[in-house]
């Protein structure tokens, strides 16, 4: 080979490998800006799957608590602009008035003879793209006694919304529909309460959000969500307490 | 510079190259990985989006409101309740579930009608195309004023779940009944016959038989599992 032909091949071997070499910087760095964005849409994913989860042992847990008549753990699971709205109680604003609501149920902690069974059941759960506030629509069942003298069925849906304040999920307000709630000699077709009033004891500070008559007058609770394969918008409502 | 020196410098360009393929291939690597992540983040939202989906037929089933039933459906899905035998596609399904409140769709007056949705084992398939559940239905129905507390009604769906273009929907809703007895006694006494007049279409035909020939509770029965047992695989 010639000193020219030499130096032409290796002119050309250094141009080949330099431009080779700065494309392959461009196609990695562009490659490495693929994966990073594929893992943190990977990260938003899991971490709305650990919302979801969330959100139905915080409903869960809400339930459990009841059932002990825990009224200080139960008002720790409100947001500090958390509502409350229970049957045809009233709307209660802000967290120190769940509290009270709470208290007002019965003292704290089980007493012999009282069974205040509230389970809460069938989870519809639906967290909101940016993953801060979500809602659920469940069912409540409820098995009430007090030992050789009053035994109840109760049955309602909740339609609950809850918000994550550093990083903690919340109840923002909590909403229970009156189904039935009747007594266990008689059983839901012979006998079946009208809408719980408000607490003369403890008056609310606003009237419920919707109005309506339980079983065994036909309502359907407004459901936070539209029907989930065609998107049908019969019966979806997000009512909210009128402002505090 | 030597035209010796110009050749051994453009030699380690080669070097540099091997380096960057590495990263490459470590790249590639993390993307197949980050890959099958996504793939088992997606069938664990399956199962969400089912839970969802199934327990909403629930709520909607209580309320009477077919249309949004006859919704969750696959257009070919099929529908069997108890000893209704089976109904084929979304049009005999809607035909079956408007004969139950007589041609009417919505909540009744006086009619209690819940069906609860408990205790899913949902299984995706692998493709994530299709899923299989077993669920736990409990019943309490009733006309109020008709003289009896109502009804419990107990028994198991062994469904089935197909996505259509991102949406999962109902491709199989089978229910068995274990029982469907009166609220005074409960189930003390259990008849098919009251399971029959809870289940069937009321002047509706299926479109076939019941897939299985079973007598409810009290006479045994084992609805068949859609998956083998989860710790020893039996």
């Amino acid at each position: 080979m010639s000193r020219f032909a030499l130096l032409a091949f290796v002119v050309g071997l250094g141009a080949l490998s330099g431009c080779s070499k700065q494309s392959t910087d461009t196609e990695l760095a562009a490659s490495i800006a693929a994966l990073e964005q594929a893992v943190a849409e990977a990260e938003r994913e899991v971490e709305r799957l650990k919302d979801f989860d969330a959100i139905e042992n915080l409903s869960s847990v809400y339930g459990h608590y009841v059932d002990e008549s825990m009224q200080d753990d139960i008002a720790d699971l409100f947001a500090a602009d958390g509502i409350v709205e229970i049957l045809g109680r009233g709307v209660f604003y802000g967290q120190d008035r769940v509290r009270q609501y709470m208290h007002n149920l019965g003292p704290v902690g089980q007493q012999d003879g009282r069974l205040f069974n509230h389970m809460h059941l069938q989870p519809v759960i639906h967290v909101a793209e940016d993953g801060q506030t979500a809602s659920a629509r469940s069912r409540l069942f409820v098995m009430f006694g007090i030992v050789n003298a009053n035994a109840q069925w109760g049955s309602g849906i909740y339609e609950n919304e809850f918000v994550k304040q550093d990083g903690v999920w919340k109840l923002r307000y909590l909403h229970g529909y009156q189904t039935f709630y009747t007594n266990y000699e008689d059983g839901w077709a012979k006998r079946s309460s009208a809408i719980f009033a408000p607490y003369e004891r403890l008056p609310p500070d606003g009237p419920q959000s919707v109005p309506y008559d339980p079983y065994p007058a036909a309502f359907v609770p407004p459901f936070h969500y539209p029907n989930p394969v065609t998107g049908r918008m019969d019966h979806y409502g997000r009512p909210q307490p009128p402002p505090e | 510079m030597s035209l010796r020196l110009v050749v051994a410098t453009l030699l380690f360009a080669p070097c540099s190259v091997l380096q960057a393929q590495d990263l490459a291939a470590r790249v590639a690597a993390a993307q197949g990985r980050l890959a099958a992540i996504e793939q088992r983040a997606e069938r664990v939202a399956d199962v969400n989006e089912i839970e969802n989906l199934q327990r909403s037929y629930g709520y909607y089933v209580d309320k009477m409101l077919w249309e949004h039933v006859v919704d969750l459906f696959s257009d070919d899905a099929t529908m069997e309740i108890g000893l209704s035998g089976v109904y084929v596609g979304k049009d005999n399904i809607r035909r079956y579930l408007y004969s139950l409140s007589n041609g009417g769709e919505g909540p009744l007056e006086g009619v209690l009608y819940d069906h609860f949705q408990l205790q899913p084992i949902v299984t995706v398939a692998d493709d994530g195309e299709t899923a299989k559940g077993r669920w736990r239905a409990l019943l309490m129905t009733g006309t109020y004023g008709s003289g009896s507390g109502g009804n419990w009604g107990e028994g198991p769906y062994e469904n089935e779940y197909v996505q259509e273009e991102g949406v999962w929907k109902i491709s199989k809703l089978h229910w068995y009944a274990t029982y469907y007895v009166p609220y005074e006694g409960g189930w003390l006494n259990s008849s098919a016959d009251a399971v029959r007049a809870y289940s069937e279409g009321r002047g509706v035909t299926a479109d076939q038989p019941p897939s299985e020939q079973y007598s409810p509770y009290p006479a045994a029965f084992v609805p068949p599992f859609h998956y083998p047992n989860p710790v020893s695989g039996q």
